[in-house]
């Protein structure tokens, strides 16, 4: 496949550049002058909303499975366990877990849990050279090793959004890195496709 | 742009298409492609029938025709709606790019689409076709879209498809009653109330985007959305041929369309390409970015791209 990309894409390459632009048009628009009057175009540089990352409200904390008297889901912070009894590190990886997170599915490469996990204080993580971070801010960690993904995403190419595509008329709300990869078995989930088509005009390949 | 086409000289290869396309409503197609006309009801309003072409109405014209419309809507569906009309705007020009290696064939767009725009509910019409393709192919008439097990499938790979608002489109070309134009902001609509229902439009796009309403849209009224536009996706008449409109009822109020909000999955990217700093322009600028059946020359404003 990456052929075949490769293959179109040099053409698509030159009609992006200013020159042949004229013809295949990304068009007249792309190849514009950089002096174009910017006055009347809707720029997000006129940005009067913001941008919110969605963040889980259950960081920090490992479901117990019992729920409270309203259904209400109870909730063992991390460091009720790890501040008192278990400060050492005891695992590297899942194969070492003996007593407790046992089970846990773990396929994320050979990811030691203490590459993100900080030993000292286990609600917060850290980065490679060594700074602690909060839970909440993950999608710095998980940028340090997936360059490209986090670059794709500070520009909106990768893990969508909703709300406006002009920030001058509305709000956006994006999904951080771990509400669609769980960060200990990163591979995006497998899904049962919806609204099988009908129609007639849909019946096989043509 | 299939790989293993080599490309044509582009003019030959388009007129070549064109033609094609018209001669294959020639004969007894003709007959058939007019034949829904012919059982369509009449018309059941004077007004109706003495609309004048929208391009030309005045606004308060318009005004009386959404008021027309939204108490027939309430006639016919039992929903109350608001019939909007959005013109594009100045400085925007929309343009949509999708990555087909985020892409797993969910197909929740195409749901997302049928709510959104008020399709026919019996027939699960939609939009927006994913085709499953095998891996290295790039073969769009051997894509498959009635594919129903858990996606994405080992060695395929799956590339939605929907009108590509060409620049140069071929459906626009043909409408011999010009029910169908490109605006501003590069959307091509169509006006249903003028669409005689020729159906040349249909045969002449290359990508299968357009749609013929065989009968009058079932939807039941709790499911209508009452956000609807004129131009965009207020309830068919039956008899016309309808397509995507890049959601212009949102996108011209600075909303994302909705088929990109349903997205699980993040991988299409949605803008305005005036502008330096949209998403949209770093993605045309920074991805190598291709164009459907590009040897036509149709100039799509639908773009595609892989990550590796
Ligand atoms: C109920 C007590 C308990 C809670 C609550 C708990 N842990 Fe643990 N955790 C343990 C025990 C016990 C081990 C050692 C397991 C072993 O060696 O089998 C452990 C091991 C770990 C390890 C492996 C490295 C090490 O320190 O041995 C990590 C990482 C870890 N826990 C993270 C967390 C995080 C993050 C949370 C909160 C989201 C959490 N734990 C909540 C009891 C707990
Ligand atoms: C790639 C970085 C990374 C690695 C490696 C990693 N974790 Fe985590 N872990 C996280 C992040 C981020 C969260 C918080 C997000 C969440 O709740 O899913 C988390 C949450 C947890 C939690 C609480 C939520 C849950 O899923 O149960 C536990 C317990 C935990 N980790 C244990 C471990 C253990 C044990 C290891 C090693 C076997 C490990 N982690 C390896 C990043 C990592
Ligand atoms: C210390 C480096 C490191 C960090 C931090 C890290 N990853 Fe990874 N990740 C890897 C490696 C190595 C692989 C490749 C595994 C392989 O090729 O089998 C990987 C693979 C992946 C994959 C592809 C999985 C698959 O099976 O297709 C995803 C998705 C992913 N990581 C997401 C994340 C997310 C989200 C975070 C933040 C929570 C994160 N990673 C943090 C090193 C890291
Ligand atoms: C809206 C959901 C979503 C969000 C948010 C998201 N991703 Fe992804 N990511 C995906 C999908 C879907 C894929 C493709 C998975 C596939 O093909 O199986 C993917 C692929 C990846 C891969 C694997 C690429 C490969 O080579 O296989 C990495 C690494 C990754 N994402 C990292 C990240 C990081 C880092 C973030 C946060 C900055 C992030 N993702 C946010 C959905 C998301």
């Amino acid at each position: 496949m990456a052929r075949l990309a490769k293959h179109t894409l040099g053409k698509v390459a030159a009609m992006l550049g200013a020159a042949g632009a004229a013809s295949v048009a990304v068009w007249a628009v792309l190849a514009a002058p950089p002096n174009t009057p910017q006055g009347n175009v809707k720029s997000t540089k006129a940005v009067k909303f913001s941008t919110e990352v969605h963040i889980r409200a259950d960081f920090g904390a490992l479901d117990t499975g019992k729920r409270g008297p309203k259904g209400e889901p109870i909730l063992a912070r991390c460091n009720s366990c790890h501040a008192e009894h278990v400060k050492a590190p005891y695992a590297r990886s899942v194969t070492d877990l003996k007593d407790f997170h046992v089970g846990k599915a773990f396929a994320h490469g050979t990811v030691a849990c203490a590459a993100c996990h900080d030993l000292q204080d286990r609600e917060r993580l850290h980065l490679a050279d060594g700074t602690v971070i909060p839970l909440a801010e993950v999608q710095q960690l998980c940028g340090q090793c997936h360059g490209l993904q986090a670059r794709d995403y500070a520009h909106g190419a990768h893990g969508g959004m909703n709300g406006y595509w002009d920030l001058s008329r509305g709000p956006r709300v994006r999904n951080g890195c771990v509400d669609c990869h769980n960060p200990h078995a990163p591979k995006f989930q497998s899904y049962a496709p919806v609204l099988k088509p009908r129609d007639r005009f849909l019946d096989g390949p043509h | 742009m299939t790989a293993t086409t080599p490309a044509l000289p582009e003019d030959s290869a388009r007129r070549g298409l064109l033609k094609a396309g018209v001669a294959l409503l020639g004969a007894g197609a003709f007959a058939r492609a007019l034949s829904p006309l012919l059982d369509a009801k009449p018309i059941t309003s004077l007004a109706g029938f003495l609309q004048g072409h929208y391009k030309e109405l005045t606004t308060i014209e318009k005004k009386a025709m959404f008021k027309r419309l939204e108490a027939e809507t309430k006639k016919d569906y039992g929903a109350d709606v608001t019939i909007g009309d959005w013109p594009a705007e100045p400085g925007v020009q929309f343009a949509y790019a999708l990555n087909l290696s985020i892409c797993i064939g969910c197909r929740k767009c195409s749901e997302a689409c049928h709510e959104e725009n008020n399709h026919d509910r019996p027939s699960g019409n939609s939009y927006i076709r994913v085709l499953e393709m095998e891996q290295g192919s790039m073969d769009l008439e051997r894509g498959n879209t009635t594919y129903d097990h858990a996606v994405p499938a080992p060695g395929k790979y799956y590339m939605p498809v929907q009108c590509q608002q060409c620049e140069n489109a071929p459906c626009v070309k043909v409408c011999p009653v010009e029910a169908t134009w490109q605006e501003q902001d590069g959307i091509v609509v169509v006006d249903y109330n003028w669409c005689i229902g020729c159906r040349y439009c249909e045969a002449a796009c290359p990508y299968h985007a357009r749609r013929f309403n065989w009968k009058k849209p079932e939807i039941a009224a709790a499911e209508i959305n009452p956000n609807q536009g004129y131009l965009s996706n207020r309830i068919r008449p039956q008899g016309v041929v309808e397509k995507c409109h890049f959601c212009l009822h949102r996108t011209r109020q600075g909303r994302l369309p909705a088929c990109l909000e349903a997205c699980p999955t993040g991988a299409r990217v949605f803008g305005n390409v005036l502008d330096q700093d949209s998403e949209i322009r770093w993605v045309l600028n920074n991805k190598r970015v291709f164009v459907l059946k590009e040897e036509l020359g149709t100039r799509p404003r639908f773009f595609y791209f892989f990550d590796k």
